[in-house]
């Protein structure tokens, strides 16, 4: 199928051009639809379900809703580009100048969408880190004040006295039923089944899966430390966008490239008939007028 | 479920309010406090046969067994930042005096009379009359 393409307007395919080289500058501002927030309920949580919650909130998020719409909408646009790629396949280099034109434009328009769904990655992952940095400030301050704290002050002599006491505790019980004081008391008596109950409840407490110690390769990990790890892992994902925008801008140089190309094609296609060469009028063919 | 949740939520906000908002905090405390200051005053009375004064010093020493125990379990102390709990972990060897004592293999009526600096030679060396 041969067409020319009169029909279609030179300005389009130099604003496709421009628009397209525009694109790794793009100055579209989307607001950020995710905005979360290092919440007392949130840093209280185990941190394994903190990462858990964190991921929840941001996909039932706008922003998320936005990514996936984004997402739809460049699979639907790989596809056509894809049957319009095989459908160009075998047409030589004079031929089909409006297939060719819908392929750029829908490669501008898929790297359009690919442009927007990086900005709206880049922006959660901003949210995601700003997060991450104030929940661990709130854990180093929370750890600073509790062990400058009284209370903490009075925990460990409490601790210590617990720790004096149950060294002579058997000690005080023999020295006593010495004396004749061998029944033990209710209150001792009770304490003693519940003290085998209660481990049980702490043991299951310990035990449980929402209770886990964080695990990094393997090995059990502090707090602090696993929102450390949470913080390198999205240093690493901000790094690999920042790779992958320099993939789109080369995508979109590509696509501008193809733009051009096609631009001069058609122009030429489209003044090769007309384009008779005018002879400029010269004192030599101009001769004949005054003889 | 959301409810559910909230519901759970609530339960164990309740249990732990009910927990905070028990009346009095220090009593475990407060009762060791009166019942030391009871075996004390029982000790140093000179009313009653020895007999019954060691009689009666055993069954109080069992009892102040128990609430010093009571007392160092009691987590609830240690949120409460008031001077007598202060006063009584920073002090183990006379609050604690049963446990004290058996750490220092003493009875505890002499290892009180030692921590307040009683000894047999300062009682022979006393003389009535004003403070000096």
């Amino acid at each position: 199928m041969m067409t020319k393409m009169n029909r279609l307007p030179k300005a389009f395919i130099q604003s496709l051009a421009i628009s397209v080289l525009a694109l790794s500058a793009n100055s579209v501002v989307y607001a950020d639809s995710w905005e979360p927030v290092a919440a007392e309920s949130l840093i209280e949580l185990p941190v394994n379900l903190m990462e858990k919650r964190i991921q929840q909130d941001f996909n039932m998020s706008p922003l998320a809703s936005e990514l996936n719409a984004i997402e739809q909408d460049m699979a639907t646009q790989g596809e056509k580009i894809k049957s319009i790629q095989t459908l160009l396949s075998d047409a030589s280099k004079d031929e089909m100048f409006d297939e060719k034109v819908a392929l750029v434009k829908l490669k501008s328009g898929f790297l359009d969408a690919m442009q927007s769904g990086q900005l709206l990655r880049q922006s959660a992952l901003e949210q995601k880190i700003d997060l991450y940095q104030e929940v661990l400030e709130k854990l180093y301050s929370q750890q600073n004040t509790e062990s400058s704290s009284a209370t903490f002050k009075l925990q460990q002599q409490q601790n210590n006295a617990r720790a004096r006491m149950e060294k002579v505790m058997s000690q005080v019980d023999a020295a006593m039923s010495e004396k004749g004081f061998a029944e033990s008391t209710p209150y001792a008596d009770e304490f003693a089944k519940n003290l085998a109950k209660i481990e049980k409840l702490r043991s299951a407490i310990n035990q449980h899966k929402a209770n886990i110690s964080p695990m990094v390769d393997g090995v059990a990990v502090s707090t602090e430390e696993y929102v450390r790890q949470l913080l390198m892992q999205a240093a690493s994902e901000q790094s690999l966008l920042d790779q992958e925008s320099l993939m789109l801008s080369y995508m979109s140089r590509l696509v501008a490239l193809d733009a051009q190309a096609l631009e001069y094609a058609i122009n030429v296609e489209s003044e090769g008939e007309e384009s008779v060469l005018q002879q400029s009028t010269t004192p030599a063919n101009s001769i004949d007028l005054f003889l | 479920m959301k409810r559910l949740f909230t519901a759970i939520t609530i339960l164990i906000g309740a249990s732990c309010a009910f927990n905070a908002s028990a009346k009095d905090t220090l009593l475990s405390l407060k009762n060791l406090e009166r019942q030391r200051a009871s075996f004390i005053q029982e000790m140093l009375s000179a009313k009653s046969d020895l007999d019954t004064k060691e009689k009666s010093l055993m069954q109080r020493q069992h009892q102040l067994i128990d609430m010093e125990r009571m007392v160092i379990r009691d987590e609830r102390l240690s949120q409460q930042n008031d001077y007598l709990v202060h006063r009584a972990f920073s002090d183990f060897d006379m609050t604690f005096l049963v446990h004290a004592s058996a750490e220092e293999q003493k009875q505890p009526i002499q290892h009180w009379l030692d921590s307040v600096g009683f000894s047999s030679t300062a009682i022979i060396n006393a003389q009535p009359g004003f403070r000096k």
